[in-house]
């Protein structure tokens, strides 16, 4: 069996992105960078299916430049087999993202694709159900479990109105959410090893997609402000607050 | 002008179709209304010019797949709007991919092409514009706070389409809380309460008073509250008129999910938890002893 994890580096959950001096970009240079957390979540659920199922070869996929090298050894280090590099711009908007994947899938043998749900930059969450869209596959969206079973997954899956338990058939896309899993921690060595692994690069060319964008990022802004307000010292007041509030 | 077809998820209430039709009236003067689920709603705002239904029955959840069909069967025009939640986060994205259109969702304001979202945990604002001619969106009903008068409109019916009904089965546990997405005061809990047991206490004082329940991630990893209570960038997304946030420390990733809230009440035995800088009201202090208080008779 064949598992496709899409990676993405994006700037680390703790630090707060800073908007660029061109007002439509944020700053990334000597900025703390890393796996998306939904994509490293993604990558760690494949390594547990490949650990139970030896069968299993795990392609970590990125979309960008040399400066993706980094995230898909660092793929590689934690249990990826082999990663595939799509050089194209990586801030190409989701819909495109989306057609790049499905015409490079369309072309090799998957029987999972395991994407993270959304990126903490973008904040879309488009994408896997684009995937689904554009390949017919069936699709388990936001997982908090995965299960193989023979030809079908049994999956659990956080929506707004509590789980939902679903089977569904290979070839499938999953997107995972926070509670799938806890990834583990790279050791060293492994980084190490990594850093000679190849990476498969493919040319946006070559996968020959169609794509006119037709939104535009115009400018980024900084979200107003709330004022701090008072901090109340006293808790029967604080009470008495709450009470009016609450009532 | 095109027209704009309002999505009503299958769970909606009536506000948020309210601040929906306030969303859709930014993007074209004729509204229709379709609500595929069990029930249509028997009253809508009055500028909504037409009411589709495709039933199905209570027991039945229909697939993506099934939801997208039905759309591009019976309205091959129109804008498609909705209301952001994972209903939407399901099938918009699915559904634009079909036609090809790049979607724009979790929309926070609308100028026409001009649209923004919030993006890094809601930290960052993008004010995009869009040259397409058919709009693909779901918006924030927060963002969107308008009330209309409703009238009675009475739904015309879809013939049902040659689908089957897919084999999901939602667990959910029984609520006797106002639905979180909608309550006027939220009561909200995180890792402070230390324990599953303790987290009871604050669903109790959500009862007594009628709240909305909230959590923060910590407190659903912890196995304290169900995943459907959590707020944030990965949760929902609420703006209760108040949100009192108890032993919640006010993470980035919290706050995306309720900063937008009228009045924010924080209490927190920490003096320098980031809360307090969000928070109209901050008390620090035990939380066990406010809500103890709270709740005696
Ligand atoms: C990709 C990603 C997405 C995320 N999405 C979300 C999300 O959607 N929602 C979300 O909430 N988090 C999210 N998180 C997690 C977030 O970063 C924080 O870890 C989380 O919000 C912390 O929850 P907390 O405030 O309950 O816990 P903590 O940060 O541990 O805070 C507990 C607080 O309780 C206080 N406290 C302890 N005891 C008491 C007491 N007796 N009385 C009063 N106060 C007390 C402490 O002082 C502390 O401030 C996400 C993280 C990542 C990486």
């Amino acid at each position: 069996m064949k598992i496709l994890v899409t990676v993405k580096k994006t700037i680390d959950y703790n630090v707060q992105a800073q908007i660029a001096s061109d007002g439509k970009s944020v700053v990334e240079d000597g900025v703390k960078m890393g796996f998306n957390p939904f994509c490293e979540i993604a990558l760690e659920e494949a390594i547990r299916i490949a650990e139970k199922h030896p069968d299993v070869e795990i392609t970590a996929l990125t979309i960008g430049g040399d400066t993706e090298h980094d995230i898909l050894r660092k793929s590689m280090a934690m249990g990826a087999h082999r990663s595939v590099l799509i050089e194209a711009d990586n801030t190409l908007d989701t819909l495109h993202k989306a057609k790049i994947l499905s015409a490079y899938i369309a072309k090799e043998h998957y029987d999972i694709i395991l994407m993270g749900k959304q990126s903490i930059d973008g904040d879309h969450n488009h994408i896997p159900q684009m995937l689904s869209a554009l390949l017919s596959w069936d699709m388990g969206l936001f997982c908090s479990e995965i299960e193989i079973k023979d030809k079908s997954i049994f999956i659990k899956r956080e929506v707004d109105e509590g789980i939902i338990s679903q089977t569904i058939n290979l070839p499938c896309i999953l997107s995972s959410d926070l509670r799938l899993n806890t990834p583990r921690f790279i050791p060293l060595p492994k980084i190490i090893q990594a850093k000679t692994k190849p990476i498969e690069k493919i040319s946006l060319n070559s996968l020959e997609v169609d794509y006119t964008p037709e939104i535009e990022r115009t400018a980024l802004s900084l979200p107003e402000k709330r004022q701090k307000g008072e901090m109340v010292e006293d808790l029967d007041q604080l009470i008495e607050i709450l009470k009016g509030v609450l009532k | 002008m095109t027209k704009a077809i309002m999505i009503i998820p299958p769970h909606a209430d009536s506000l948020n179709i309210q601040y929906l039709t306030r969303a859709a009236q930014k993007i074209s003067d004729h509204i229709e209304a379709v609500a595929i689920g069990p029930k249509a709603p028997s009253s809508l705002p009055k500028v909504i010019d037409k009411l589709w239904h495709y039933p199905i029955d209570q027991k039945s959840e229909l697939s993506t797949e099934q939801c997208y069909q039905i759309i591009n069967t019976y309205f091959e025009q129109g804008h498609l709007i909705t209301l952001s939640g994972t209903f939407s986060k399901e099938l918009m994205p699915f559904l634009a991919a079909k036609l090809n259109i790049m979607p724009m969702t979790d929309v926070i304001a609308i100028n026409t092409p001009h649209f923004k979202r919030a993006i890094f945990a809601g930290n960052i604002i993008e004010s995009i514009t869009s040259s397409q001619e058919r709009y693909v969106l779901s918006v924030r009903p927060s963002c969107f706070k308008q009330e209309y008068e409703l009238s009675p409109l009475n739904a015309h019916i879809l013939d049902p389409l040659d689908i089957v009904s897919s084999d999901q089965s939602l667990s959910k546990e029984n609520s006797d809380l106002p639905d979180l997405l909608s309550a006027n005061v939220v009561v909200s809990g995180g890792r402070g309460f230390a324990s599953e047991e303790n987290f009871k206490l604050l669903h109790q004082l959500a009862k007594h008073y009628g709240a909305g329940l909230g959590a923060s991630r910590a407190a659903v990893d912890q196995g304290y509250i169900a995943n459907d209570h959590q707020v944030g960038q990965t949760g929902k997304i609420i703006a209760p008129n108040v949100y009192i946030a108890f032993g919640i420390s006010g993470a980035v990733q919290h706050l995306a999910g309720m900063k937008d809230s009228g009045t924010i009440i924080a209490v927190n035995t920490d003096p320098d938890a980031p809360i307090f800088e969000y928070a109209d009201i901050g008390y620090c202090g035990d939380l066990f002893e406010v809500i103890n208080r709270l709740l005696a008779p």
